[in-house]
């Protein structure tokens, strides 16, 4: 046997690089690797060489086969790569993707959440009170007297139920219930948030709703001080709304705290237009005793807020309709 | 409350500019809502909170501006007046209801214009000048806060005043020439015949003062807050009397007011006092001292105060200050002032006076208690990421709803319901006891607008008497699945909702069956196309899922779509969800996977398939997935194709064909012996 494999290996070259498809390098495997190729064809000729010359060929071809092998291999690869890139050019990239799009989050939940999380991070826990109230937590026990002009500012759901012509089961109008419903059942120290529906008769308007989102907040310990409640609500305000905004605390009246406060927020530097946005205050000692805490020994902050009007001043919403109808372009705005 | 710098200026010396007093007024708790200019006088509109009934006048608020200003309070000089012994005759039924009434007669008057420094004042704030008489009594009420009322004494029958409760049937022309139904919760001024005036309120046509007048009887009385307000709100009747009546007007006061308004009358209409009467409380006590010590000022505010400044600031108020022990002062508030009775009350007027914005601000300390939040929140927002995750958009509905929108959804008529006794309008009468048409008629809504994938969800909750608040997850679907092609746009169908879930409840862990064989669900949903989602082996219904009744789609003119509904208990949803998953080791052994195709009897359902197949409980057996159902030309009438495909793993070996075909095989023969099942 008497073989040039340096002739064989550069007859392999010519042939790879004359092969430009798949087909081509299909064809050359064959001629080479196949049953009838001619490594084949190479190795049934070992049989009729000599012994000692044996092991000599056996590894030379193989060594062959090994550069045929790995010369097809990486033909193939590159061919590969740039059929599939071809393929590619025939795709229009600017089609859409298949959106599998998710749902949205309604605005009111986002804007409870975000309050809620501000508060969480300084310290509060989330709590929840239901919707349908005694009169005694929603009015008595907040220092809110029947038939007093304070009760004014709290128009309310009756139920009419049968049997008893008056009982007083309301629809709470405000979150504030939430506060004694927590103070019944522990004791201080208490750093809790309650937000939720509140109810009132009120003809819906873009300014108005009957069913409105409040978020309440109280703090009990054995000294809170109302430079600690314009210290936590100051946070909270430049928290949400940003650390440009100014800030004013106006003195305000609520039967259930003392002092009382309403909380003013103002983008513009130049002529300033303040914006109401929470009312907040010390819890009034009445609302102690009505819940069964010891005169004097603690002190305590309150305030609420209107999620809708926090929303509407955010996110520059003018109807509050908006946040009830769920049109579906509204809801993927947010 | 409006309050014009002309006239406030008579009882404290004022040089800041009208937008200073503004901005402190506002900053003292008086909060000012709109500043209009009247020549070179400014007129402020001031929204008075109900603890101020002594702001609701020109001195009272004098007194405030020379509080926040740190001027001098000059209140208008007032003699007493000597009242003849002669006596009209008073009559009060009821002490409660009317604490003080003084008549004053006056004979000989000259009713006519007003002087114009009278006229000038009343203008100032909006109000129109009549005759001198009726302005001295809306002077007197503007600068001192207390009511008055003047009656032609001429034309009091009998000539004598009785306060009384209305009888039943009377009624009264009031001087807004309005007739009015009195009944007994009302108080009235009556003569020997009639009521002549509502109590605190509004006096009479027939007895009102005119040109023609000669003699008057003045009224200046206390009257009852709540009983004022009471008959504000059931004669829907409010006047700047009763206004100041229900807050509070201060009865000490009263017999001043009076001195006022008789010395006035005198010097402008002339005449002489007649005669004289005083009912009731004559002599007061002085308000309880209210002690508080400068230090728990100071701690309370967290603000170092000076017992000088405290002292200064609650003195213009109006209150006597005592200093008792160090830095300890004794306060008795004046007469005008019921709102102060705690030490906390006295802490904040020297805080507002000082201003808010002048005290100091820190952090509280938020000690860490033992209170856990409530874990319904955290369970929530997990609903709503799972949820949103599947495309659904949250939706937030009313909780009060029309009782006839629940006839056309054809929810049970005779099913309880919460009902509200004072709705404003037909839409806030009822409690909604089911979610399903809020999402209805969003969806609806949509629909019109052109939406065609309607995707929403909502967690809210639904009532039932007595006072029974249940929270729900409400799913609904209409319109077409899209993906952003049109190409791949399909209709929804009762799989979408199902899928939804059963992806849900298996985030919670929750294994409630959604088919159960019993009673079509609510009436609104198709019979045969929807479910009740039972828990407890069945006992308790927590939810349902379904199509939407054709019928229904009509009424609320939803065209051209299907309309898929769940709702499911959110405590029943996630009662699994407090459970600590264990980990289930991972199987290293190559499983193997073999379909079975059956041509079944049309009444076979899958689950009847599924519950056969396992029922020897097959070896190596791991898992029953279904592949698809068919329909058509392959399998005879009367039966349907059906491929479930079942996957063999064990844990301990890499499994022959062999070992697989014999309990596979054992499968098949099984389901060919127990079911109609022909294996195709």
């Amino acid at each position: 046997m008497n073989l040039n494999f340096e002739q064989l290996k550069i007859q392999f070259q010519q042939d790879l690089d004359l092969s430009n498809d798949a087909q081509s390098v299909e064809d050359l495997r064959i001629k080479y690797l196949g049953r009838k190729g001619l490594v084949q064809s190479l190795y049934s000729q070992l049989a009729s060489l000599p012994n000692d010359q044996k092991p000599i060929f056996g590894k030379v071809i193989n060594e062959f086969r090994q550069i045929v092998n790995q010369g097809l291999d990486d033909k193939k690869s590159s061919l590969g790569d740039s059929d599939a890139a071809s393929k590619q050019q025939l795709m229009d990239l600017t089609l859409p993707g298949y959106r599998h799009e998710n749902g949205h989050k309604h605005l009111l939940t986002q804007t409870i959440e975000e309050i809620c999380d501000i508060f969480k991070q300084l310290g509060f826990v989330i709590e929840d009170g239901p919707e349908i109230e005694s009169e005694f937590n929603n009015f008595a026990a907040l220092n809110i007297p029947a038939d007093h002009p304070s009760r004014d500012g709290f128009d309310t759901f009756y139920l009419d139920r049968k049997g008893a012509e008056h009982d007083g089961t309301l629809l709470r109008s405000h979150t504030s219930p939430g506060q004694i419903r927590i103070m019944q059942k522990y004791a201080p120290p208490l750093a809790v948030i309650i937000p939720g529906k509140v109810y009132r008769p009120d003809a819906v308007d873009a300014s108005h709703s009957f069913m409105f989102h409040q978020i309440e907040g109280l703090l009990v310990d054995e000294e809170v001080r109302f430079s600690d409640l314009k210290g936590l609500l100051t946070t909270f305000c430049k928290r949400l709304f940003g650390n440009e905004i100014d800030m004013r605390f106006r003195p305000h009246f609520f039967p259930f705290t003392e002092p009382s406060a309403e909380v003013d927020i103002s983008w513009s530097k130049g002529k300033r237009n303040w914006l109401e946005i929470m009312g907040c205050g010390m819890v009034h000692p009445n609302v102690f005793s009505a819940v069964g805490y010891k005169r004097g020994a603690y002190s305590g902050l309150a305030f609420g807020l209107g999620v809708e009007r926090i929303a509407m001043l955010k996110y520059g919403i003018n109807d509050i309709r908006v946040f009830y109808e769920n049109d579906l372009r509204f809801l993927k705005q947010f | 409350m409006k309050l014009s710098t002309l006239w406030l200026k008579d009882y404290v010396l004022l040089r800041s500019s009208i937008d200073t007093l503004a901005h402190k007024l506002t900053m003292a708790g008086i909060e000012v809502e709109a500043i209009s200019k009247k020549g070179s006088e400014h007129c402020l509109e001031m929204e008075i909170t109900p603890n101020r009934p002594d702001c609701l006048s020109v001195t009272g608020l004098a007194r405030e501006v020379a509080a926040v200003f740190n001027k001098k309070f000059e209140p208008p000089k007032i003699r007493t007046i000597k009242y003849p012994k002669s006596k009209c005759k008073v009559t009060v039924e009821d002490k409660n209801d009317c604490g003080l009434y003084m008549a004053t007669v006056i004979k000989n008057v000259e009713v006519k214009p007003s002087p114009s420094w009278i006229t000038k004042r009343l203008q100032s704030v909006d109000l129109k000048p009549i005759s001198n008489i009726v302005d001295i009594t809306n002077f007197c009420l503007m600068e001192m806060g207390q009511p008055m009322h003047a009656f032609d004494c001429d034309k009091l029958i009998g000539g004598n005043v009785i306060v009384r409760r209305a009888k039943k049937g009377e009624t009264l022309v009031t001087i807004d020439g309005v007739l009015r139904a009195l009944d007994p919760s009302m108080l009235v001024i009556a003569d020997t015949q009639r009521p002549v005036a509502i109590a605190g309120i509004m006096g009479g046509k027939e007895t009102e003062v005119t040109a023609q007048t000669k003699n008057i009887l003045l009224e200046c009385a206390y009257f009852d807050p709540i009983l004022i307000r009471r008959t504000v709100r059931s004669l829907g009747l409010s006047s700047d009397s009763s206004y100041r009546f229900e807050r509070g007007v201060d009865i000490q006061r009263s017999a001043n007011a009076n001195n006022r308004a008789v010395k006035l009358i005198l010097n402008e209409a002339l005449g002489e006092i007649a005669q004289f009467n005083h009912i009731g409380q004559k002599t007061f006590k002085t308000s309880k001292p209210i002690r508080v010590g400068l230090d728990k000022v100071s701690r309370f505010l967290g603000a170092p105060l000076k017992a000088k400044d405290c002292k200064r600031i609650l003195k213009t108020l109006g209150c006597q200050v005592q200093v008792k022990r160090k830095d300890v002062f004794e306060v008795i508030p004046p007469s005008f002032r019921k709102d102060l009775n705690a030490d906390v009350d006295i802490i904040e007027e020297v805080a507002r006076t000082i201003g808010y914005d002048q005290l100091p601000m820190s952090m509280p300390k938020v000690r860490a208690t033992e209170i856990k939040e409530d874990p319904m929140v955290q369970q929530r927002e997990k609903i709503r990421r799972e949820l949103m995750g599947q495309g659904l958009s949250e939706t937030v509905a009313f909780s009060l709803i029309n009782r006839n929108v629940l006839q056309s959804v054809r929810y049970p008529i005779d099913e309880p319901l919460i009902k509200i006794k004072n709705p404003l309008s037909l839409d806030q009468e009822v409690m909604r006891p089911v979610m399903f048409p809020s999402l209805l008629s969003i969806a609806a809504n949509n629909i019109n607008k052109g939406q065609k994938n309607i995707r929403i969800f909502e967690i809210g909750k639904v009532y039932r008497p007595p006072a029974e608040e249940s929270e729900m997850v409400s799913i609904l679907l209409a319109g077409v699945l899209q993906d952003g092609w049109r190409i791949h746009e399909r209709e929804y169908d009762l799989p979408d909702i199902k899928g939804i879930l059963e992806v849900l409840l298996m985030s919670f862990g929750n294994s409630l069956e959604l088919f159960s064989p019993c009673e079509p669900a609510f009436t609104f949903l198709q019979q045969g196309a929807s479910q009740w989602i039972k828990s407890g082996n069945g006992k308790s219904t927590v939810g349902c899922w379904g199509e939407v009744d054709k019928d229904i789609l009509k009424t609320m003119k939803i065209k051209n779509t299907k309309v898929f509904y769940a709702e499911i208990n959110l405590r029943a949803l996630i009662s699994q969800a407090q459970q600590i998953k264990k980990f289930t080791p991972l199987c290293d052994y190559p499983g193997i996977q073999r379909d079975i195709s059956l041509s079944v009897n049309e009444n076979l359902k899958l689950a009847d398939i599924v519950s056969c197949v396992k029922t020897s409980k097959p070896q190596h057996l791991q898992s029953i997935d279904f592949v698809e159902e068919y329909r058509g030309e392959k399998v005879e009438s009367g039966r349907k194709g059906l491929t479930i495909a079942l996957s063999y793993q064990s844990k301990h070996e890499t499994l022959t064909d062999q070992q697989v075909q014999e309990v596979h095989d054992q499968i098949c023969q099984q389901l060919v012996n127990q079911l109609d099942v022909i294996i195709r």
